[in-house]
C-alpha cells in the first residue's frame, strides 16, 4: 500500500472574487519527487502556501504526514521545510546565524557546518548574508529548509536564475535528499529541470490540475515522436522534413525519402513537457 | 505559544536589532533632552535641596543641618536677607530660628517653627529638607518633640518650575519612543525583508513573533523610564508602584507598536505616521507645560495622560496606589482593548506574508 505524504482534497482559495486555487485534489507519495508545474499565476504558490500553513483553505482539506495542515498546523510545520522563490534571509546576520536561527526556532540540533558544506557555502559561512549572490542566497535557503530533517520539502522555483553550476548543486541536493526518504514538492516553470528531476508532474493551469502524471506516460498518452530529416536538393540547399514515428506507414515513408532524397542527418524527437503544457492547456509555461 | 521559540527570537532581536539607529536613537533621545534638561535648570549636577536658615540664637540644629551632605545649608543674619534670597531662588526652602531655640526643645514644650517655601521649588526638595530639619531635632532631644513647622509660600506662588513642567515630557518620551518605534520598526523591516513568511513557515506562529516584538518593545520602554527616573531622581517613597506603572505604560507603547508596525508598509510611512500621531502621544505633556492658559483636564482624553499622570504623581507626589488605581484602571483598559486589535492584526497579517 502506498503512503502518502501530501492529500490534498478539493483545495480552494480565492482573493477576493479571484479564484486562485480552484477544487483540486492529488496524492504525493512518500519519497516521491513531485513536479507541481504551471505558468506564472497559475495558483502553484498559493497551492503551496495552503499546503504549508501559511494561508487557509477557503475550501477543502489538506493533510500532511496525516495532520490536518489547519487544525495542527503547529505539527505539521515541525516536519516540513520550505525554500521560498524570493530571498527571505536576515542578511545582516552570516550564513552560520541564520541557520542556527531557525534550528533553534524548530527546536533541533543541526550540524550547520555540514549543511552549508552540501551547498558549497562552508568557505563564506560567517560572512554577512546581505553580501552574497542571488546563487548564493538561493542555497542557503534550500540549506535552511533541510535545517529540520523535513520529511517533505516544497521547494518553490529553487533554480530560477541561477548560474548552471549553482542550478546544479541543487539538482543534486534534492536528489540526495530524496534518496534520505524527504518527499520534495517541487514547484517551478521550468519544464526541462521538473522532467529531470520529478518521479511525477501535476499541470495547474487557471487554479485547476489539468493533467497529472509520470513525465514520461504524458509523453507517450500526449507527445508526438517524430523523425527530423535533413535533406539536399539538387541545388545544395538544405530542406527540412518531419516524419510521425507512430504512424501506421512510417516505414513506408522513411524508405520513399531515403530513395528520392539525398538525406544527409537524421534525428529523432520526443515532445517535452512544454509541448505537452500547450498541447494540453494552450498556453505556454513562461511568462 | 512556545516560551522557547519566543525566547529564540527575542534574542536574536536582543543581539542584532539593538545595532538598529532606531533602538539607539530610542535610548540616546530621552537621555539627550533629560540632561539637556537637567543642565538648563541645574538639577542633574546639583540636585540637593537649598535650605537657608536664620538663627538667632546659635542653635545646635543649625550646626546639625550644616553637617548634612545631602542639603547646600547657608546661613543668612537676618529674614530680610532669607526673604531675599527665597524670592529669587537662591534658597529653596528657609528656617527662622529664634534665639531661645533650644531651650524651648529641651524644656519639652510644643515649639512653632515657621518654614519658607521658594513658590517654584520642587515637591521632592520641600520633602527632603523638611524631613531632615525634623529627623535632626529628634536626634537632638532624643525623642519625638513637638515641634509644628507651619510652611510659608514665598515669591511667585503659582508657578509651576519649568523643570517640572518639562518632566511629563521626558517621562512620556523615554516611555513612548522606544515602546512603539522599536517594535514597529521591527515589525516593517521584517515584513520588507520577507524574513516574516520564513519564520512563520516554522512552528512558530503570529501571535508569538507579535509577542516577542511587543516584549522588546516593552522592556525598552521600562528600561528607558527606570534611566530617566534615576538620572532626575524621581523614584520617591512607592519605586515598586512606580515600576508597575512603567511596566504597564510599556506594555500598552509596545503594544501600539506592534499593532502599527503590523499595518504600515514601509519604514518612510512609519516615520510619517509617528509623526503625524506625536501630537496626540505628547499632547498631555504639552499640555502640562501651560497649565495656567490650557485646563489640565484636557489631558484626560489622551491615552498617554494615563501613563505620565500616575508616574508623576507617584515619583513627585508621592502618591500610593489608591491615588492613582483609577488611572490605572484607564491604562489597563486601554490596553487590554490594543491586545484584542493585536489579535485580529495577527490574523490578517498571517494573510499578507504569506
Amino acid at each position: 500500500m502506498t503512503t502518502h505524504s501530501i492529500v490534498a482534497q478539493d483545495l480552494t482559495y480565492a482573493y477576493g472574487d479571484n479564484t486562485a486555487v480552484d477544487h483540486i485534489s492529488f496524492e504525493v507519495g512518500e519519497g516521491e519527487i513531485f513536479g507541481y508545474l504551471g505558468p506564472n499565476g497559475a495558483g502553484k504558490s498559493t497551492t503551496v502556501k495552503m499546503l504549508t500553513g501559511q494561508i487557509r483553505p477557503k475550501q477543502g482539506k489538506a493533510t500532511l504526514l496525516g495532520m490536518d495542515i489547519v487544525r495542527e498546523t503547529n505539527k505539521v510545520q515541525a516536519f516540513i521545510g520550505v525554500a521560498f522563490e524570493t530571498a527571505n534571509l536576515y542578511g545582516q546576520m552570516s550564513a552560520v546565524e541564520n541557520l542556527t536561527l531557525f534550528a533553534r526556532l524548530y527546536g533541533v540540533k543541526a550540524d550547520v557546518h555540514a549543511l552549508l558544506e552540501k551547498v558549497g557555502l562552508d568557505g563564506r559561512a560567517k560572512e554577512r548574508v546581505e553580501g552574497y549572490s542571488k546563487g548564493m542566497k538561493q542555497r542557503l535557503m534550500v540549506a535552511r529548509a533541510l535545517v529540520n530533517h523535513p520529511r517533505i520539502l516544497f521547494l518553490d522555483e529553487p533554480t530560477e536564475g541561477l548560474d548552471p553550476v549553482s542550478a546544479q548543486a541543487i539538482r543534486d541536493l534534492i536528489r540526495e535528499t530524496r534518496a534520505g526518504g524527504t518527499t520534495v514538492f517541487l514547484t517551478t516553470h521550468d519544464m526541462v529541470e521538473a522532467d529531470k528531476l520529478s518521479d511525477r508532474v501535476a499541470f495547474i493551469n487557471q487554479g485547476r490540475i489539468a493533467a497529472i502524471d509520470t513525465p514520461h506516460r504524458l509523453k507517450q498518452q500526449y507527445g508526438k515522436r517524430l523523425l527530423k530529416v535533413e535533406v539536399e536538393d539538387g541545388g545544395g540547399r538544405l530542406a527540412a522534413r518531419e516524419i510521425t514515428l507512430d504512424a501506421s506507414d512510417t516505414g513506408e515513408t522513411v524508405k520513399r525519402l531515403f530513395e528520392r532524397e539525398k538525406v544527409v542527418t537524421v534525428h529523432s524527437e520526443e515532445a517535452t513537457l512544454e509541448d505537452i503544457f500547450i498541447q494540453i492547456t494552450g498556453r505556454r509555461l513562461a511568462g | 505559544m512556545s516560551i522557547r521559540r519566543i525566547g529564540v527570537l527575542f534574542a536574536k532581536d536582543l543581539k542584532f536589532g539593538t545595532r538598529n539607529y532606531i533602538f539607539v536613537f530610542a535610548i540616546v533621545m530621552p537621555l539627550l533632552v533629560s540632561l539637556l534638561l537637567g543642565l538648563m535648570f541645574g538639577t542633574i549636577f546639583s540636585e540637593k535641596p537649598k535650605l537657608g536658615i536664620v538663627d538667632a540664637g546659635n542653635s545646635q540644629l543649625t550646626d546639625a543641618l550644616l553637617a548634612l551632605d545631602f542639603l547646600i545649608v547657608q546661613t543668612f543674619p537676618n529674614e530680610a536677607d532669607l526673604m531675599t534670597a527665597l524670592e529669587g531662588g537662591g534658597v529653596e526652602v528657609g528656617l527662622s530660628l529664634p534665639a531661645a531655640f533650644d531651650a524651648e526643645l529641651q524644656s519639652g514644650a510644643r515649639t512653632e517653627l515657621t518654614f519658607y517655601v521658594w513658590g517654584q521649588s520642587l515637591v521632592k526638595n520641600r520633602a527632603i529638607a523638611s524631613a531632615a530639619i525634623t529627623d535632626r531635632i529628634v536626634d537632638l532631644t532624643g525623642r519625638a518633640t513637638p515641634v509644628t513647622i507651619s510652611p510659608v509660600l514665598v515669591g511667585d506662588q503659582a508657578a509651576v518650575p519649568w523643570q517640572q513642567r518639562l518632566l511629563p515630557l521626558v517621562v512620556l518620551m523615554s516611555v513612548m519612543l522606544g515602546g512603539i518605534l522599536v517594535p514597529a520598526t521591527s515589525m516593517v523591516e521584517e515584513k520588507l525583508k520577507r524574513t516574516l513568511s520564513a519564520v512563520t513557515t516554522t512552528p512558530m506562529s503570529m501571535r508569538e513573533v507579535f509577542l516577542t516584538k511587543g516584549m522588546m518593545g516593552a522592556l525598552l520602554s521600562v528600561f528607558s523610564g527606570f534611566i530617566i527616573l534615576t538620572l532626575n531622581g524621581g523614584w520617591g517613597p512607592n519605586p515598586l508602584l512606580l515600576l508597575l506603572v512603567l511596566g504597564m505604560g510599556g506594555i500598552a507603547a509596545a503594544s501600539f507598536g506592534v499593532l502599527l508596525g503590523s499595518r504600515v508598509k514601509d519604514v518612510q510611512t512609519l516615520f510619517a505616521i509617528n509623526k503625524s500621531i506625536g501630537i496626540f502621544i505628547y499632547a498631555p505633556a504639552f499640555i502640562a507645560l501651560f497649565p495656567d492658559t490650557i485646563p489640565q483636564w484636557i489631558a484626560r482624553l489622551f491615552p498617554t495622560y494615563y501613563i505620565v499622570q500616575p508616574v508623576l504623581d507617584i515619583s513627585q507626589r508621592g502618591a500610593g496606589l489608591g491615588d492613582v488605581a483609577v488611572d490605572l484602571l484607564v491604562l489597563a483598559v486601554i490596553t487590554a482593548a490594543l491586545i484584542l486589535g493585536l489579535s485580529a492584526a495577527a490574523d490578517r497579517l498571517q494573510v499578507q506574508v504569506a
